[in-house]
């Protein structure tokens, strides 16, 4: 008797908050491991363009010479030829940007260090490509393990929500 | 009668380059270092080599720069011992040799400078085999005529200067154009030098001299496509010698791209054979014996004519000829070590095997 007037005082049955929590839990996860999926795809294709850039510097060593492409060639007033701009406030990552003077001082382009305009073979031309690439794919790494970051709290809060929910059908019966 | 004489004066130092070129690491033990894991083994296996004895204070983990540097301390010590007990005129050939050594070294100095490095640093960045008394100088001059007339004018490529001193400012095309034309004098040179020592010196060194002359004509041509560099300048640094003066030569000075390239070495007998197949655009990639490129072809040629040397006796090339083949064998070494470091083990094998 007690139990059908506790059935008969209930206005609303928490089965369908629960299983709206559970819904946005799931669709968190969902988001979190698409991200996820992204992020590594991203690192996958920047893990190739360096990996493919080293060996093309190894090249371009053999062919050119190991004392004409060295660190020690590298000139004393280079400056950044690219640039990232980082927000840590609104932990927000900006998008690569190349000076139009390509940087490296008053040289330009930094392969005339190793060479000039007839020394550098073109293995070194590529490696230097490849790692342009990088910088790019590296840099949207960089705001994927934001976006990442944010999407995993997302869902762990959701979850928690959820599981939160879940116990309260349980305290009401008691 | 040369071979009656020659004893006299290289007889000692011919057996000394002999016992070296049987030093030269052959194809099993290649075979082991391409297997070595971790550079720790690699220097393992290069324990039993020349190199081991100045690899062996070196701290691990050994680097592919350190490698390249203690290689090339064990070769510059060979190479001086042949020095030290040579006199005229083995001495003089032995003198012509480091000559390519000494114009490498001029511009790395100037190239140092002009993009602001330390001097000292750029001078124990120089080849050992290229040393010479007023290079400390070379980092003041600003253009080419201070260059030749503070510096050079006293020092052994004073000569090959002769053809520079129209360029005024010492920038990067400049420098790199300077570089090309000091050489081809230097070869040119050195090739008339061959030739007036009389067989069978003249025969080996005009072989292998004419076939760096036509390598060095082809590199020239890739090198500057795409640059600024004007077909009538491209033509003023071919060397002035080779199978491929005169008539080569000016086509590819016209040629644009590497399919013209290899379109003009294919009507060559000395060269068709190197380009079939011959991958033009990359590397070797794949299984590291897959597609070679052009330049696996001219190091594996190379390579041949150096061994060819060594079948004659009493004459002067066997000293070069090592050298070049020492060189080559420090590049294999440290491409295995390059592959091994970057874990890309299936390129391991695009060395070009000596013995």
């Amino acid at each position: 008797m007690a139990e059908t007037r506790t059935d008969s005082t209930t206005t609303t049955t928490p089965e369908p908050q629960h299983d709206q929590r559970c819904g946005e839990a799931d669709s968190e996860l969902l988001a979190a491991l698409e991200v996820l999926g992204e992020y590594r795809a991203a690192r996958e294709a920047s893990s190739a363009a360096l990996r493919q850039g080293f060996f093309d510097l190894a090249v371009a060593r053999r062919s050119a010479g190991y004392r004409q492409i060295s660190a020690g060639m590298c000139s004393g007033s280079a400056r950044a030829g690219a640039t990232v701009r980082v927000n840590e406030a609104a932990g927000t990552i900006g998008p690569v940007r190349r000076a139009a003077d390509g940087g490296s001082g008053s040289s330009g382009d930094p392969l005339l260090w190793f060479g000039g305009a007839l020394g550098t073979p073109p293995a070194l031309r590529e490696a230097q490509r490849r790692f342009a690439d990088a910088l790019d794919q590296l840099a949207g790494l960089a705001q994927l393990t934001r976006r990442l970051a944010h999407r995993q709290a997302a869902a762990r809060q959701a979850i928690a929500v959820a599981r939160a929910s879940a116990h309260r059908p349980d305290e009401q019966a008691q | 009668m040369n071979e009656i004489y020659f004893n006299v004066d290289a007889g000692y130092l011919e057996g000394v380059v002999r016992g070296y070129r049987d030093g030269l690491i052959t194809a099993p033990q290649y075979l082991n270092l391409t297997q070595c894991e971790t550079m720790d083994d690699l220097r393992l296996q290069l324990a039993t080599t020349d190199y081991g004895a100045f690899l062996q204070n070196e701290p691990s983990p050994i680097s592919t720069s350190t490698l390249v540097a203690r290689c090339t301390d064990a070769l510059v010590a060979e190479f001086q011992y042949l020095q030290q007990n040579a006199a005229e005129p083995i001495s003089r050939f032995l003198d012509y040799i480091t000559y390519g050594y000494m114009i490498d070294n001029v511009i790395l100095l100037i190239t140092g400078t002009l993009h602001e490095r330390d001097t000292h640093d750029l001078l124990d960045k120089c080849h050992p085999l290229g040393l010479f008394d007023s290079m400390p100088a070379l980092c003041v001059a600003s253009t080419v005529q201070e260059l030749y007339s503070t510096v050079m004018v006293d020092s052994p490529l004073a000569g090959y200067f002769r053809e520079c001193l129209s360029a005024e400012d010492l920038n990067e095309l400049n420098i790199e154009i300077i570089r090309n034309t000091l050489y081809k004098a230097y070869l040119e040179d050195f090739y008339a030098y061959c030739q007036g020592l009389g067989e069978p010196t003249a025969s080996v060194m005009g072989e292998i001299l004419r076939f760096e002359a036509d390598r060095r004509t082809v590199n020239i041509t890739i090198n500057s496509f795409g640059t600024e560099l004007s077909k009538d300048d491209r033509t003023r640094l071919y060397p002035r010698l080779g199978n491929m003066y005169p008539e080569a030569q000016t086509r590819l000075a016209r040629a644009d791209d590497m399919d013209q390239v290899k379109a003009i070495l294919e009507q060559y007998s000395e060269y068709k054979s190197m380009i079939v197949g011959v991958s033009l655009h990359a590397p070797a990639d794949g299984d590291g014996r897959g597609a070679q490129s052009l330049e696996d072809r001219f190091f594996g040629k190379e390579v041949q004519l150096n061994k060819d040397a060594f079948e004659q006796q009493f004459h002067y090339g066997v000293f070069y000829s090592w050298l070049r083949l020492k060189e080559q064998e420090i590049r294999n070494v440290v491409w295995i070590a390059e592959c091994i470091s970057q874990q890309q083990k299936d390129k391991v094998g695009s060395y070009t095997a000596i013995y």
